[in-house]
């Protein structure tokens, strides 16, 4: 008996420490598993695996997406995380994951966190995507990567009948290379990645075609390479991040009515360390450096993007405790700059102190964290309660509470700036905000609650979400229609813009989650979730209606053989509205289609390893239907989708 | 289509396991392939020639997987363009007649590449589109590892305008143990 408590105590000291620093808490994980059998290459593909983010693309691309309900889906604000290191993705009010250095295949886990929470030393209350590199193994290992993507509908010999059939979209290469090593106190890792999309989609292909001088084959480009070391010493351990990616897509920026075509340059180092993780207390650091800057690709109208974005942040935080009850304090200092063609500059500073209590007891956990953030001459202050019970072995409830005010900024949207003398958009005849205010002050109160139960071989999960907004400024944008060549931008779809102050409302959901081992090497999960805004407040239902309000998704994986995964996804979203696009649509008796169908798309995926796990190769039809879906009514229409990937490791 | 479908499913449910270890054997065949030109569309304005297969076959699960390339040539009816194909597919089928007579049906996915003979816009001259196949075939052991095979194909090409072609094919096999080599990397 003595024995056994004290081998309990041993695994106690193991285990919780590393875990009561970072519970393993998140609303999903994708483990290795899954995102080697998901034949998805991208980054930006990963979106489909992950049915609580909403989102759309305009080019079949680049997805906006919105956690949980969490920020407005124009605004997107949630956290990005790369080995516990912030990415800052945010430019012009939009956020673009393509910016990060890693496709698909060079991830061991990624986590998603659709409610407040406090993690990573500050409280993240927009959402989190927390993702994880692979891994390391002892000794030197190189890795490598290829995919290439085919879209149906091409012309083939028919190209010779009739030539106003389109050529489809192609995706690919999707390739990194990567080599790394470790060793008993350090390791490091180097890959440098590319990845090329092909817009052919006739709506787009149309815009870009008077647009960008390069008619004949547009191409969106990534060229990236990332850095990660690591020392983990006695009583310390530091851990380094550093990327460059040069991008060069067709922006599609609110506002605009086409895609821009920019070089983008996005650079980033990270440091983060201090007391080693297995340990609770203790003295942690962060530190980064990240720049963001647009510039012009040549075209014909030389309308050109030029801003840049520099931020630097630094926290420190301590915690004191046992492994079942700690307290952390932190404090953390950020500052942004933008500043344009003109050499305009703003800086915005900003001071954050934040504190946690954690305390774990047999049947449950209790976090309680607070945070006061002084910015823009101003203060806002958060708190989350996050209590987990367990009920017996097989259930658990696990309840979020947050309240935050929040600090609108306009400075973060471009028609701000425009309006303010900033030139972002130079050449180009944008409708603007003249007088908006700088910042405005909101509130917004949520309520999460999540059952989970494991019964036999079958998980069952069913949760609510509950969210109050106040104070935001909304965009309502109005898209006409045009053929006729106004300038550069307006050429397609002329917009104006009104600013809806002080908007509020409340967006209530909920979802459950049904996971089932079938048979013996048949696991399947089906997944539904309904959310909607509730409000009278006009622009508040506009910006809600352009998320569906049902999704459903359901896994099933089939492992015949050792090494071998057949899958399958289905995946359903209900219609959504685009209110903004409703005038283009009268002018065109319903060309766009401002209200969206549902659809439904079916993926089959085949994976298998080789040669001891060294070589694997997968094959991914997607939208196995074929059904013809657009996510935004200025959008690429996509249709039936092979991908074969290659992956080689030694 | 949807049909089709269904009833090679069923078809693959009833089919007798094929009991032979995974990876055990590779089967090489080659053949000749005729088209089996039917009114339509395209065979209004092309007149599909004769083509060749290479396939290379193990068993896997129950089944055999495949790979294999093949080779077709389409004549001009009208004035356009002819062109050469070339079919890179992979598949899976099971034996619905295990033995020295053996009756198979199979599922194939691929990529057909058309070269045309002149350049579509601004140069390009090929076109890349998936393809998915079905396969019945029947084949005689001569030997312990010459044999003889015919097939017939359905092949379905998603082009804008969709292509179903159907193809007769007739050539020989050769089996081989699979080298331990292989056999392990394949594993």
């Amino acid at each position: 008996m003595i024995q056994r408590w004290l081998l309990f105590l041993l695994g106690s000291c193991i285990v919780l420490p590393v875990h009561a620093q970072e519970p393993d808490n998140a609303n999903q994980y994708l483990a290795d598993e899954a995102l080697d059998t998901s034949g998805r290459h991208r980054l930006t593909q990963l979106w489909a695996m992950l049915p609580g983010w909403s989102g759309f693309a305009v080019d079949g691309y680049t997805p906006t997406v919105t956690p949980g309900a969490l920020s407005l889906p124009q605004q997107p604000r949630w956290a990005a995380f790369v080995d516990g290191h912030h990415v800052p993705l945010r430019v012009l009010g939009q956020q673009h994951l393509e910016a990060l250095p890693l496709h698909v295949p060079q991830l061991g886990e990624v986590g998603t966190y659709t409610r407040p929470v406090y993690r990573y030393g500050q409280i993240r209350n927009r959402g989190l995507l927390d993702l994880k590199l692979r891994p390391l193994q002892d000794g030197w290992h190189a890795r490598g990567h290829v995919a290439l993507g085919n879209e149906i509908d091409d012309p083939g010999p028919y190209r010779y009948v009739d030539d106003s059939l389109p050529n489809i979209d192609r995706g690919g290469p999707v390739a990194f290379v990567e080599v790394s090593g470790k060793g008993p106190r350090a390791s490091l890792r180097a890959s440098a990645s590319i990845d090329e999309h092909h817009p052919t989609d006739p709506l787009v292909r149309r815009r870009l075609f008077y647009l960008h001088r390069d008619t004949v084959n547009p191409i969106t480009r990534r060229q990236s390479a990332l850095v990660q070391a690591a020392w983990r010493g006695g009583r310390s351990e530091h851990h380094l991040l550093a990327f460059y990616t040069d991008l060069q897509p067709y922006r599609w920026l609110p506002g605009t009515g086409a895609e821009l075509p920019t070089f983008e340059r996005h650079s980033y180092v990270g440091l983060r360390g201090g007391a080693p993780s297995y340990r609770v207390d203790g003295l942690r650091y962060r530190l980064h450096y990240a720049t963001q800057d647009y510039d012009p690709r040549i075209n014909r109208d030389q309308a050109f993007v030029d801003y840049r974005r520099a931020s630097l942040h630094g926290s420190m935080a301590w915690t004191a405790g046992s492994p079942h009850t700690y307290a952390t304090i932190g404090a953390s200092a950020d500052q942004h700059q933008q500043f344009d063609l003109d050499s305009t500059r703003s800086f915005i500073t900003s001071g954050r102190l934040t504190g946690l209590l954690h305390t774990s007891y047999a049947s449950g956990i209790l976090r309680l964290s607070s945070e006061i953030e002084r910015r823009l001459e101003t203060s806002a202050l958060r708190g989350v309660g996050e209590w987990t019970q367990y009920l017996g072995e097989a259930h658990e409830l696990r309840t979020t509470l947050s309240y935050a005010t929040r600090i609108h900024p306009s400075y973060t949207m471009p028609w701000y700036w425009e309006g303010e003398g900033f030139s972002f958009y130079d050449r180009l005849e944008l409708s603007t905000v003249n007088n908006a205010p700088f910042f405005t002050r909101g509130r917004l109160a949520s309520a999460d609650v999540v059952w989970q139960s494991t019964l036999g071989n079958t998980w069952l999960e069913a949760g609510g979400l509950f969210r109050y907004y106040s104070g935001l400024n909304i965009a309502e944008y109005r898209y006409s229609y045009t053929e006729e060549v106004v300038s550069a931008t307006n050429y397609a779809f002329p917009a104006t813009v009104n600013l809806r102050i002080g908007a509020s409302g409340y967006v209530a959901g909920g979802h459950a989650r049904v996971g089932v081992d079938v048979m013996e090497r048949v696991t399947s999960e089906a997944y539904y979730q309904y959310q909607r805004p509730v409000t009278n407040d006009d622009a508040f239902w506009e910006a809600w209606a352009v998320l569906p309000q049902h999704q459903a998704q359901l896994d099933v994986r089939f492992a015949p053989l050792r090494r071998f995964n057949v899958a399958l996804r289905g995946r359903y979203r209900s219609g959504t509205q685009w209110l903004s696009f409703r005038p283009a649509d009268d002018q065109t008796g319903g060309r766009f289609g401002w209200e969206r169908p549902a659809y439904v798309l079916v993926d089959a995926m085949l994976t298998k390893d080789f040669w001891k796990d060294h070589l694997t190769a997968s094959i991914a039809l997607r939208n196995v239907l074929n059904t013809p879906f657009r996510t935004h009514p200025a959008g690429t229409q996509e249709h039936m989708t092979l991908w074969i990937g290659i992956t080689a490791g030694l | 289509m949807i049909r089709s479908a269904l009833l090679a499913a069923l078809l693959l449910l009833t089919a007798s396991a094929h009991a032979q270890p995974v990876f055990d054997t590779v089967l090489f065949s080659a053949s000749g392939t005729l088209n089996l030109d039917a009114p339509t569309t395209f065979s209004d304005r092309w007149s599909p020639g004769y083509g060749g297969h290479l396939e290379v076959a193990t068993p896997f699960y129950r089944g055999f997987f495949e790979l294999g390339v093949g080779y077709h040539t389409y004549g001009a009816r009208q004035p356009v363009p002819v062109f050469d194909a070339l079919h890179v597919y992979g598949g899976y089928g099971l034996y619905l007649i295990d033995g020295p007579v053996s009756v198979s049906l199979s599922g194939r996915l691929g990529n057909y590449r058309m070269q045309f003979d002149e350049a579509t816009f601004d140069g390009v001259r090929t076109e890349s589109e998936l393809t998915v196949s079905a396969v019945l075939r029947g084949d005689v052991a001569l030997g312990p590892r010459l044999g003889v095979f015919a097939s017939g194909t359905y092949q379905h090409t998603y082009t804008f305008v969709r292509l179903g072609l159907v193809y007769a094919s007739a050539g020989v096999t050769y089996l081989l143990p699979t080298p331990s080599w292989l056999k392990s990397a394949l594993e």
